[in-house]
Parts: structure tokens; C-alpha cells; sequence
């Protein structure tokens, strides 16, 4: 049985909202701004987050073709859209979490029966597809709590993403601009045709290791100028990189989930003043390699970058 | 992962073998960040939830730092509310001083400005403190 937002937010300090938000539209924000800024931690879940490899072909919501925002994109455009209502969120991806919750885990605060952590939000009003992703998720062990649905404004419940992509391709600038929130439709038209008006820095983190060097010359770099992202890429490891979302996450030599280091990260960052950065994974393959070019010749692995 | 196009990862050169990171990258699309050598004793050092600092003595820079941001924040509670023009403007010139040396402080302590920079920094804040 789904909580009330109102019970969810007292007892929970975490709230999860989820989707593939392909296109981000009014009704992603009016829950965003009604239901999850009222969590203590607020995370938006993205589903789905590498298009290009198909998860799951019984599942038409993933077709490639209803797709186009990468998880790079889509992280974008949520910081945007939080850094416009002043929020600080988590953004993680997830694969598909109605069917199973493994690698989501090192994304997401812990949780178990005894210990409930976190809250999953669902439009459960909306229709029998959201009430079956309640009952889904519930029978997963989650926690699910309704979003309010029918308190919504009837111009953000009669919003599709299909609707929003149809606006797009059509060039009906009007009709596309009712439909999403106003911070992000410049942003959202240059992302869908592979115009990305920032530049990045990328510092990786690789176990449990920064190197303080890069972090440094990348917070002086974002000062210095306008349309610059800090992305802090923190490693996670995985079994086999064609079939991923659904294999648990192996950590290497880390002591701490990616959830714990982006906790920190965020933390320094809180500190430093700094708020033009992003997290995103970015994926270790278990596969050694003898690295010839060291003196050392040690022992390295492979890595693969997650362009979803 | 943003395009390669306009994004850079920064590697310390160091470090940049170490994970063969590198090698899958292409060697395209990478900034070395420094050519100074970071010992294997501060490459263990990171995060715990809660911030594992990298331990390290008080600097004398960041005590006169601390001493600066104390006199400058008695000057403005004594002289913000009941003061004369000139102090008024004074303050004024400072009122953000003290928050600007705070993030000098969490700086240093993180390690995102050397000390060296961060004594350049602090003694410009203080030769305009001391002209005032």
C-alpha cells in the first residue's frame, strides 16, 4: 500500500523520482517542485540511462527511437531545472527498476525492511500503468508513495513526453514551449540536435582516490569562466558492460559506494562554494591488462566510459 | 559522459598510467594537470562519508588568515550600525571580506589552492585591510 506524500516525507529521508523524461516536460517539474522538494535528500533516478543499448525489447517505452537524451543530457537538464528552484539533488541512473534493483543500490541510500531509506514517487492516480509500477516497485521491497496526481494543474496532467517529442520534430515552437518548463526549452532544443552550450572538465575518480591536483586546476577553471561544468566521473565496476543493468556492481579496491562518494564530493563542494558540476558514473569492465608502459609494469583494468 | 568535443579529462601525469585510463581514452581528450609527483603515501588518502582530510599541520598562513578574518569581523560589529560616513564605507569595502577568507581557509584545507597561493591571496587582502 503507497504512502501519502505527507506520511512519506515525514517518515522517509529519502525521495526518489523516477523516469526516463525523454522529453523533460511540466509535469516532471510540478512533481519534482510538489512532492520531492519536500524530502530531506531528493533524487531524480533516471531511467533507462543508455538508450543505445537495448534493455529490454518486450518494454516499448525503450525503443531507441523514443530515446534521443542520453543520461549526460537528461542529468543536464535536471541540474538546470533544480539549480532554477534553488534544490540541491542527487541524480543516479537506473535501469529498470520495476523489474529488478541491484546496480541501483550503489547509487541510492541503503535500504531494507527494518531500515527504510528511501521513497519512491509515483503518479499513481495517472493511470493502470503507473498503479502496476506501485505495485511493482512494492513487491520489490521498496517503499512507494503517491505523488498527488489529481492535485496537479490539469495543463502539467495532460502532458505526454511523446507529445513534447512530436512539438519538437514538428518545429511547433508554441505548442513545445507550454510543455516544458521554461528554464531548460533553449537548453532542451540545442541538446536534442547535439548542441551543447558548455564545456566540461572531467575529473575521474578512480576506488576511492582524487587527485586534488586535477580537482583544484577544474575549480579554478569553472571560476574563471561562464558555461563551465566540473564533472566529477567516479568509477564503478561492473561485470560485463554489454549486459550491465542487470549485473551487480563490483567495487574494486573502493570501500564506498558511489552514493557515499558523491556524498563527499558534494560536501566539499557545499564547502568550497561551488556549484556549476555534475556527477555521472563511469564504468570499470573487470578485465586486466598488463600495463607495459609503467616502469612498474603493474597490474591495471580496462575501462569503459558510459556514454549513456 | 559529455561529447569529447568539449569536455577534457584532467589527469594528473602522475597518475595517468595507473588505471590505463589513458590507453581507453584514446589518448585524446586528456589535460595533464601537473607534472609534480604525488607520492604513493597521499594517493591512499580520500573519502570517508564524512570527509577523511588530508591530515597535515595548521600552516602559519592559515593562522594569520584566521587573525585577519577575527579583526575584520569585530571592525564591522562595532562600526556597521552606530558610525560615520567613512566607516560606514569602510565596511562597506569589507562587509564580504570575511566569508571570501573563509573559502580561502576550506581551500587550503582541501588542498584546491597550494599554500603558496593561498599566502599571495591573503597577503593582497591584507595590504588593502591595512591601507584602508
Amino acid at each position: 500500500m503507497a504512502l501519502t506524500i505527507e506520511e512519506a516525507q515525514a517518515q522517509i529521508n529519502c525521495g526518489i523520482w523516477q523516469g526516463r523524461f525523454q522529453f523533460v516536460h511540466n509535469g516532471h517539474e510540478s512533481v519534482f517542485k510538489s512532492a520531492l522538494s519536500g524530502f530531506n535528500e531528493q533524487f531524480v533516478a533516471i531511467v533507462n540511462p543508455n538508450p543505445q543499448v537495448l534493455v529490454d525489447d518486450s518494454f516499448v517505452r525503450f525503443d531507441k527511437r523514443l530515446n534521443p537524451f542520453n543520461y549526460f543530457k537528461r542529468m543536464l537538464l535536471w541540474k538546470t531545472i533544480a539549480d532554477h528552484e534553488g534544490q540541491n539533488i542527487s541524480i543516479a541512473p537506473c535501469w529498470h527498476a520495476r523489474k529488478s534493483i541491484s546496480l541501483e543500490n550503489e547509487f541510492l541510500p541503503y535500504h531494507s525492511e527494518d531500515n527504510p531509506g528511501r521513497c519512491w514517487i509515483v503518479p499513481i492516480g495517472q493511470d493502470d500503468n503507473e498503479r502496476r509500477k506501485e505495485a511493482d516497485l512494492t513487491s520489490l521491497g521498496e517503499i512507494v508513495c503517491d505523488s498527488n496526481y489529481g492535485e496537479e494543474s490539469i495543463s502539467c496532467r495532460g502532458i505526454a513526453a511523446s507529445l513534447v517529442r512530436q512539438y519538437f520534430e514538428n518545429k511547433q515552437w508554441d505548442k513545445f514551449n507550454e510543455c516544458v518548463p521554461v528554464c531548460v526549452q533553449e537548453l532542451t532544443r540545442l541538446l536534442a540536435t547535439n548542441n551543447d552550450p558548455y564545456t566540461y572538465k572531467i575529473v575521474p575518480i578512480i576506488d576511492d582516490m582524487i587527485d586534488f591536483a586535477s580537482l583544484q586546476s577544474a575549480i579554478n577553471w569553472v571560476e574563471q569562466g561562464e558555461n563551465r561544468f566540473i564533472v566529477i566521473a567516479i568509477s564503478v565496476g561492473v561485470e560485463n558492460c554489454s549486459q550491465w543493468w542487470y549485473k551487480s556492481a563490483t567495487r574494486l579496491k573502493s570501500h564506498y559506494t558511489f552514493y557515499q562518494k558523491s556524498k563527499a564530493i558534494k560536501n566539499i563542494f557545499k564547502k568550497l562554494s561551488v556549484s556549476n558540476y555534475l556527477i555521472t558514473p563511469f564504468l570499470f569492465k573487470r578485465m586486466i591488462l598488463v600495463e607495459f608502459i609503467h616502469i612498474r609494469r603493474h597490474f591495471c583494468r580496462q575501462v569503459e566510459i558510459l556514454n549513456g | 559522459m559529455p561529447s569529447s568535443r568539449n569536455s577534457k579529462w584532467l589527469i594528473n601525469s602522475s597518475l595517468k598510467y595507473a588505471y590505463g585510463l589513458e590507453a581507453c581514452l584514446g589518448y585524446q581528450n586528456i589535460e595533464e594537470v601537473s607534472n609534480v609527483f604525488v607520492d604513493e603515501a597521499n594517493l591512499q588518502v580520500f573519502i570517508v562519508p564524512e570527509i577523511k582530510q588530508m591530515t597535515k599541520e595548521v600552516t602559519s598562513v592559515e593562522q594569520e588568515i584566521k587573525n585577519l578574518k577575527d579583526k575584520i569581523e569585530y571592525f564591522l560589529s562595532l562600526h556597521m550600525m552606530l558610525s560615520t560616513n567613512d566607516e560606514k564605507q569602510l565596511c562597506d569595502m569589507f562587509v564580504d571580506t570575511p566569508n571570501e577568507l573563509e573559502r580561502l581557509l576550506v581551500k587550503i584545507k582541501y588542498n584546491v589552492v597550494s599554500v603558496g597561493e593561498a599566502t599571495e591571496i591573503y597577503r593582497n587582502i591584507k595590504k588593502q585591510w591595512d591601507n584602508k
